[in-house]
């Protein structure tokens, strides 16, 4: 796959902390960003000030731009990837059950189909990597876990539509194979060095510091290497439990995430036990 | 037992009532048409819970039989309705049966995820299903993926029937009689749940498994 080294990146779902991470990652480079979410600038910035421990959007600058559109209808999507070389999708809903098919689901559908309308070069979509079910059959109890192992989402919403969306888009990127497409599997996003009460200060297996994600995303469009329609790619910091890691990221994207969180299981060095 | 049927309208479903009950199985339908307004089925649904606490269709239930997902397969044209009606609309119905303790579904699926292979390939359970984003095979992939959670999470025994809906056309015996296997199926295995057979007599499609387990007579 080629490389997008500049050009307008369309960021779905920007308006969370993980579009708040893009954002301040991609301003200062080549690319153009059109964040798109279903709401106001103003009103996620309410939104976020509620919210502690995560990274916050403040405000805008130009020439990047903040649109209004919702991913449930075809024709807005159409219309805010006009003129776009690539697409970040972040847009998810966790809760509602007919708005999470909506969103995570036909939103895929309506992903893809205007990428191919578009011609839009490279396409990451997110997802959640599927670590807490608790069922048989499941990888809670396994180990050195692969990038592309099959995910076990269960009937929990939000994991089971947003494997639905990731069925939709296989079956896209398999067809069409100049779309560009992959994804990134995000679980546990944290601060590296902030202790901020979550899972009692336990860090879970798949975890992720906010401050190398945006990278992530910037290896994601500079990327020559894919070998599958949607390369899959865990997007963790490499902890030394060994139940996740982010080689194949490193391999092929370039990316190697600087923090594995040594704060919160090293029982040495910062307590003087 | 206590069976319900789930469909659109059509003769087949009339033809596995009458062949049920010839078995000695008490039968009930649910028909479903007019999905022709915007998220009417899914609607449906929603309306059918609230009534269902009042006339109890699905809470007096052994096991269902889902045939719904026939009316989508028939070289239909993917949009967002679709989608949701081999999605959300099965969810909700399964979130229902999770609720009720109904043990045993059969799902009435296509062969159609196989179309993309060449045609001289015989096929069996376990190729890979391949969708098409063009045609109504990426709603059945939808459709089963949607069950087989709630068969993994393990509240409920799924047997998935993939059927060519033109050759059940012509011999409806030749799904009878996977269906009525299928309701005497027992779970051997403690924990496994979901279960898929191919059930066709061309010979594009290997039906050993369904003839060694399921007991299927073709």
């Amino acid at each position: 796959m080629a490389s997008i080294i500049q050009g307008r990146v369309c960021i779905l779902g920007a308006g969370g902390p993980v579009g708040a991470v893009i954002y301040k990652k991609f301003k200062k480079t080549k690319y153009v960003l059109r964040l798109v979410d279903n709401k106001p600038l103003k009103e996620i910035i309410n939104l976020q000030n509620k919210i502690k421990h995560v990274p916050k959007i403040t405000s805008i600058e130009k020439p990047h731009e903040w649109i209004v559109a919702d991913i449930s209808s075809y024709e807005q999507i159409l219309s805010v990837l006009d003129g776009c070389d690539g697409v970040i999708n972040l847009t998810v809903n966790r809760d509602e059950v007919d708005i999470a098919f909506e969103v995570n689901v036909i939103g895929a559908f309506n992903l893809m189909r205007a990428s191919i309308e578009k011609n839009i070069k490279r396409i990451i979509q997110t997802g959640p990597a599927t670590v807490h079910p608790r069922f048989e059959g499941d990888y809670y109890y396994d180990y050195h876990i692969p990038d592309e192992t099959p995910s076990r989402p269960g009937t929990d919403l939000y994991p089971l539509t947003k494997n639905l969306g990731s069925d939709i888009i296989n079956a896209f990127a398999l067809e069409y194979p100049e779309l560009d497409v992959i994804t990134f599997l995000l679980s546990r996003l944290r601060y590296a060095n902030r202790k901020d009460g979550r899972d009692d200060d336990v860090v879970i297996a798949y975890s992720t510091a906010w401050e190398d994600l945006g990278e992530a995303f910037l290896c994601g469009f500079k990327s020559e290497e894919k070998m599958e329609a949607n390369e899959i790619f865990h997007i963790c910091g490499n902890l030394p439990m060994s139940k996740y890691n982010s080689k194949k990221a490193g391999k092929l994207l370039g990316w190697y995430p600087k923090h594995n969180f040594s704060k919160f299981y090293s029982l040495y060095k910062n307590n003087g036990r | 037992m206590k069976i319900l049927i789930i469909n659109s309208k059509s003769n087949f479903t009339w033809e596995i009532k009458k062949y049920l009950e010839n078995k000695g199985h008490s039968v009930k339908l649910l028909i479903l048409n007019n999905f022709k307004k915007k998220h009417e089925g899914k609607l449906s649904v929603d309306k059918l819970l609230k009534d269902d606490q009042k006339n109890n269709i699905i809470y007096n239930t052994d096991l269902v039989i889902y045939l719904f997902q026939f009316k989508l397969i028939k070289n239909i044209k993917i949009n967002k309705e679709n989608i949701i009606l081999s999605t959300l609309f099965p969810y909700k119905w399964c979130s229902l049966f999770k609720k009720t303790k109904i043990k045993r579904i059969i799902l009435g699926s296509s062969l159609n995820l196989y179309d993309k292979y060449p045609n001289n390939f015989k096929i069996d359970e376990q190729w890979a299903p391949v969708p098409s984003p063009e045609d109504s095979s990426l709603l059945t992939l939808l459709c089963e993926n949607t069950f087989r959670e709630f068969a993994r999470e393990g509240t409920v025994s799924i047997v998935c029937l993939r059927f060519n809906l033109e050759e059940i056309k012509l011999d409806p015996n030749i799904a009878m009689n996977a269906i009525n296997k299928s309701i005497l199926l027992e779970d051997k295995i403690p924990g496994y749940r979901w279960h898929v057979y191919n059930i066709s007599n061309n010979n594009r499609y290997e039906t050993r498994h369904a003839k060694l387990f399921l007991k299927w007579d073709s």
